[in-house]
């Protein structure tokens, strides 16, 4: 590979980096925080749904950034976009659903039901959304090439299984813990959260 | 028939009444929370974020409920999704047009309104089994109450967090103006936590909250569980015979 | 069969039938709104120019814009400023964006090589608020904004390499088109 390459890896590196730590999916963007309370405490299940997450998203931002540019622009009709964007998630979760149910059976038993939940996870619907918003002043958006969009796509998906993983080790160890009376349940794993979006916060300004 | 009429007016206020409070979406069941994080930077935000929910909950459940016979029961959740959808894009080009200062705010968090739990569980859960008016009354209640939860959030971290409470930035003709309380306008004293407007501060104020209202459930349980028991109590020794005190006699 | 055949004929019914309510609700709410949002968009563009180079009292200043500059990284347009005598200046509309969020900001550029005003039009950045606070009102208070652009008080502030990009972009083209 040439060396005029390697500023774009560069940046395409970088740019996963920040989205994985710095500028976090779940805790700084707040993306995907309905599953993230409702995670529970098993730590397989947890990562299994994040892993599915994941896949989800790399799909459907491969998907959608060449539906918005190619057909919704040129057509002068980029307010359809939520509504072509949802319809190609749902479809997607299908198809993926019944791909890995033929080719794995034990892999659908572990996603559970998680897998039809999918298309109703905020995480998916924003990545895909924010890659091609500009704002009203029409400037640019996150994803305005492939790659950046990409980029975007797999630092997100790294950083939801990221934390997901750390949160359900945590919750496993707070069943057993002595909190006090009003914080058992959500508010006890909201305060943990806090303590973990500070822990991040630290890691601030790597890709600016 | 003066009963069946009671019947119904009772049945339209509790389907209103219990989802401001009873059943508040937000505090009860803890749904709904991916906006409730965001865009509590500030009391307009939330406020108007919880105004253009309303509206498409509200919406969504008219349209549902029209539609509850049509829709046969192997597409529905695509053709909800779709309903749902479309009003949210139909929000999203009038708040472009008419306050887009709260459509640079709120950002991404308007398209997300088409994956809430909260709108896809009632137009599951309530607006395909009852009537019309029944479904624009618990669209109209459970999205007051979203909006009363997401301004007292809005409302804790603006305070904490900017020091100042200020209308006018966000729907903009309103005038400016800021009401200092932890911090002067002119910067002669200064105790506000920029903590609370950043992300962890989101987590923490939830979570306190959700702690206190536990506690204030809890407390009301355990109140109405120790007058119960009073009762009982009461009801068990009521024909007990009195007892009779006698004095002995010294010797 | 029968039954079959019916059971796709009424899901493909219902199907169109929404399908048919939601255009035309959003084709009706497209003609209501669309020139609105344009409008919008210009307005927003005006007062930010009017912001960056202030007539003073009784004089007011034209702003042209400039078409077919070219292809930029970060430029989206150019405006020229004059009064009734002379030219003033330049105004640039740049956009860029990093791992945070987007910024769009119009940037004032006068003289020999003076760097002017900046006005933010737009700020999507997670952390947008800092900044604000951090860079861009110590610069627009600055005396000399050329060394003001380039030192960047408080270090982890977000976006001040991608504003220190756009100016150096805009500079070069400025520095350019003097000659």
């Amino acid at each position: 590979m040439s060396t005029a390459m390697t500023p774009y890896i560069v940046t395409f590196l970088l740019a996963i980096l920040t989205g994985t730590l710095a500028d976090n999916v779940i805790l700084s963007r707040f993306y995907g925080i309905c599953s993230f309370i409702g995670v529970g405490n098993k730590v397989k299940s947890a990562v299994s749904m994040g892993v599915a997450v994941s896949f989800v998203i790399i799909l459907s931002s491969l998907i959608c950034w060449p539906i918005y540019y190619f057909i919704l622009t040129p057509l002068n009709i980029p307010f359809m976009d939520t509504l072509t964007y949802i319809l190609v998630i749902a479809s997607l979760v299908q198809v993926v659903g019944l791909f890995i149910k033929k080719y794995s059976p034990t892999l659908y038993k572990s996603f559970g039901i998680y897998l039809p939940l999918i298309t109703t996870n905020c995480a998916v619907l924003g990545v895909v959304q924010s890659n091609t918003d500009t704002g009203i002043s029409l400037g640019q958006s996150m994803g305005a090439n492939f790659g950046m969009s990409m980029a975007n796509a797999i630092g997100t998906s790294l950083g939801f299984v990221l934390v997901i993983f750390i949160f359900a080790c945590i919750r496993e160890r707070l069943e057993d813990a002595d909190s006090p009376k009003p914080f058992r349940g959500v508010a006890i794993a909201l305060v943990t959260a806090a303590i973990m979006a500070m822990a991040f916060m630290g890691l601030m300004g790597i890709g600016s | 028939m003066a009963n069946e009429i009671n019947l119904k007016r009772e049945q339209h206020k509790e389907s209103f009444v219990s989802g401001i409070i009873r059943q508040n979406p937000l505090f009860i069941s803890v749904l709904g929370t991916c906006p409730a994080l965001a865009v509590t930077k500030t009391l307009e935000a939330s406020f108007g974020m919880g105004l253009l929910f309303t509206f498409v909950l509200v919406c969504s459940n008219v349209l549902i409920s029209l539609l509850k016979k049509i829709i046969p029961e192997v597409i529905e959740t695509p053709c909800y999704i779709v309903i749902i959808a479309t009003f949210v894009t139909i929000t999203k080009m009038f708040t472009n047009a008419f306050l887009p200062e709260l459509y640079s705010t709120l950002g991404v968090f308007l398209s997300l309104l088409v994956v809430n739990c909260i709108v896809l569980g009632r137009a599951e859960a309530f607006a395909n089994k009852n009537s019309v008016l029944d479904s624009l009354l618990d669209g109209l209640g459970n999205g007051i109450g979203y909006t009363l939860a997401i301004c007292l959030i809005g409302l804790v971290r603006e305070i904490l967090g900017t020091g100042m409470l200020s209308i006018g930035k966000v729907f903009t003709f309103i005038p400016v103006y800021s009401l200092p309380i932890l911090k002067a306008v002119d910067g002669s004293y200064d105790f506000s936590m920029s903590f609370f407007s950043n992300s962890a501060g989101g987590f923490i104020v939830l979570g306190l909250v959700l702690a206190v209202i536990n506690a204030i459930e809890q407390h009301k349980k355990n109140k109405a569980k120790i007058a119960l028991r009073n009762e009982m109590k009461k009801k068990l020794h009521e024909d007990d015979p009195k007892p009779v005190y006698q004095v002995k006699e010294a010797k | 069969m029968n039954d079959t055949v019916k059971k796709y004929v009424r899901v493909s019914l219902t199907l169109g039938l929404i399908a048919g309510i939601a255009a035309l609700l959003i084709g009706l709410t497209n003609m209501v709104t669309a020139d609105k949002i344009t409008q919008n968009a210009k307005e927003k563009e005006k007062n930010g120019l009017t912001e960056v180079f202030t007539a003073k009292e009784g004089t007011s200043y034209t702003y042209n814009e400039e078409k077919d500059i070219g292809t930029f990284a970060y430029i989206q347009k150019i405006w020229i400023v004059s009064d009734s005598v002379s030219d003033i200046g330049l105004i640039y509309k740049t956009s860029g964006k990093n791992a945070y969020g987007s910024v769009t900001m119009l940037l004032g550029l006068s003289g020999e090589k003076d760097l002017g005003k900046m006005v933010i039009l737009e700020n999507t950045e997670t952390y947008g608020q800092t900044l604000q606070d951090n860079y861009i009102s110590p610069y627009n208070s600055a005396t000399d904004k050329n060394n003001a652009v380039a030192d960047v008080t408080c270090g982890a502030t977000f976006g001040a390499k991608l504003i220190k990009s756009m100016a150096d972009e805009a500079l070069s083209d400025y520095l350019v088109r003097i000659k």
